[in-house]
């Protein structure tokens, strides 16, 4: 049963913890929400000196494609990490109080997406400044990201199914999150990948997302149909996946937070 | 619209104990090997029916364990009963003393928002009704104070004053009046009568017979999770004071 109405009561709620979310990060720091932009600004300088020389032949303009691929690979990573603590850390909500319980996990990855937005304003400086190109391409990222918010939401919801049962989780998505950062291409580009394993690297969905990133802001091209399509059945099937594990085990949350 | 409020059929709850022991993955797998993951079963409640009127007030008596706040949770919607059938009419208030939903970092002004998102009221109404939750709840010099640093009775007086804050259908009250003074009694007593006389339902959760013959017209006694015994609030009290002074 998903009354409109009734879900919509608790969207009030959602934006009360999203706004108490964000306001507890930058608690008592002097820059607050500037570190948003300040953040992967400063890290894309620090892969830039490393990496640059490494790679220089292959890319051009090397910062926005560093900062592309992390600011996606940021925010669905980001949302698995959050999922896994979303019902154990709003736990004396859950023990007294009805909600439908996908509230506390969409909470969590609606504050990833606000931090996405904010740090495009340093992608935004970073392609002016290096002089990318600005074309009417740009008009395709909120479609991008409608399909990369699915897919995180989806992502977030099966770990925090998962999170609530084994706290061994929390542990192995490190390991789990640096591994998968490595495989995204994120600091090299895809070609240096033998053609033999491409297949492979095809098969993370996260590489889909930071590809069409890349058409639209770092080579100011059109993505290809088929990319588009790719992304957009990961997307809808890892959503559909995420909701129906959570539905099926929401009622047991209660007993192990 | 039937007369009936909450209607309780045949519910009945388990809990599997041995779950504390299945969160570490060595120790699943080596229970899974033992075929132990399901045993120790503990049946908080078993085969409980009643109904309660609309506008009539229950209260529930019984030892501590005996299941009157699994039930309450259960009628709340907190959680989901493993057999039988609860069905309730109307909005629903809860209030437990266990724990009031508050975030402990945060202080009372931003607690009051967002309990009151959670309840459904925007932050525009909630800002009108503002002062009179904290003129209730006597917190005047407390407003910014982080939770955490509340005594129990404050806390208490603060849920109190949200939960009792616009007429609901049917009032869930756990304990509420464990705490607090003898003032705050008096006045979370009258504030109760005045939503009860406006129609509310009220379930009331006691360890005093005392409380509960005053406040309730009907009263159930569990004795660990099994419903020992239903009517009049004066007649379950007297046999609950009875049995516990034996």
């Amino acid at each position: 049963m998903f009354k409109l109405e009734e879900q919509m009561k608790y969207f009030g709620f959602l934006k009360e913890v999203v706004k108490r979310d964000i306001k507890r990060k930058y608690y008592q720091s002097v820059l607050g929400i500037l570190w948003t932009v300040l953040n992967p600004l400063l890290s894309m300088l620090v892969m830039t000196i490393v990496f640059s020389t490494l790679f220089k032949r292959n890319i051009e303009n090397y910062p926005i494609y560093l900062l592309c691929g992390q600011l996606m690979m940021g925010f669905i990573s980001g949302a698995g990490r959050s999922g896994l603590s979303a019902i154990l850390g709003n736990a004396g909500y859950i023990r007294v109080v009805y909600l439908p319980k996908y509230i506390f996990v969409l909470s969590k990855v609606v504050e990833g997406f606000v931090d996405l937005l904010f740090s495009l304003v340093a992608l935004v400086l970073v392609m002016l400044f290096t002089g990318a190109p600005i074309t009417w391409n740009l008009l395709i990222l909120p479609l991008l990201f409608v399909l990369a918010f699915m897919f995180a939401f989806g992502w977030a919801l099966l770990f925090a199914t998962y999170g609530t049962f084994l706290r061994d989780l929390h542990h192995l998505y490190n390991i789990f999150s640096t591994l998968w950062m490595w495989v995204s291409a994120i600091f090299y580009p895809i070609t240096i990948i033998p053609s033999t394993y491409r297949f492979l690297f095809d098969l993370n969905p996260a590489l889909h997302y930071i590809t069409i990133m890349r058409n639209i802001c770092h080579e100011g091209v059109m993505p290809t149909e088929k990319s588009l399509i790719i992304a957009s059945c990961y997307s809808i099937l890892m959503l559909a996946m995420g909701i129906s594990v959570f539905k099926a085990n929401e009622n047991k949350f209660l007993l192990y937070v | 619209m039937s007369d009936t409020a909450v209607k309780v059929e045949n519910v009945s709850m388990m809990f599997n104990l041995s779950r504390e022991r299945e969160e570490r993955l060595k120790e699943y797998v080596i229970n899974l090997l033992k075929k132990k993951l399901f045993f120790d079963e503990f049946w908080a409640l078993q085969d409980i029916s009643f109904e309660v009127k609309k506008g009539d007030t229950l209260g529930i008596v019984g030892t501590n364990g005996s299941g009157k706040t699994t039930l309450l949770r259960l009628v709340a919607g907190i959680m989901q009963p493993t057999k039988g059938k609860i069905t309730t009419e109307g909005s629903i208030a809860p209030l437990f003393a266990m724990g009031t939903g508050f975030d402990s970092s945060l202080s009372a002004r931003e607690n009051i928002y967002l309990v009151g998102a959670l309840r459904g009221y925007s932050r525009a109404y909630m800002k009108k009704r503002f002062d009179e939750i904290i003129d209730f709840a006597e917190l005047e010099d407390f407003v910014d104070v982080p939770v955490k640093n509340f005594s129990s009775g404050m806390t208490s007086r603060l849920a109190f004053a949200i939960a009792t804050l616009v007429q609901t259908d049917i009032l869930i009250a756990d304990e509420v009046l464990a705490v607090g003074d003898a003032k705050f009694h008096k006045k979370s007593e009258e504030r109760m009568a005045k939503m009860r006389s406006n129609g509310a339902t009220v379930l009331f959760v006691s360890h005093s017979p005392g409380q509960v013959q005053k406040i309730c017209r009907n009263a159930i006694w569990l004795d660990h999770g099994k419903l020992v015994m239903s009517g009049t609030s004066k007649e379950v009290c007297e046999a609950y004071a009875k049995h516990c002074a034996s």
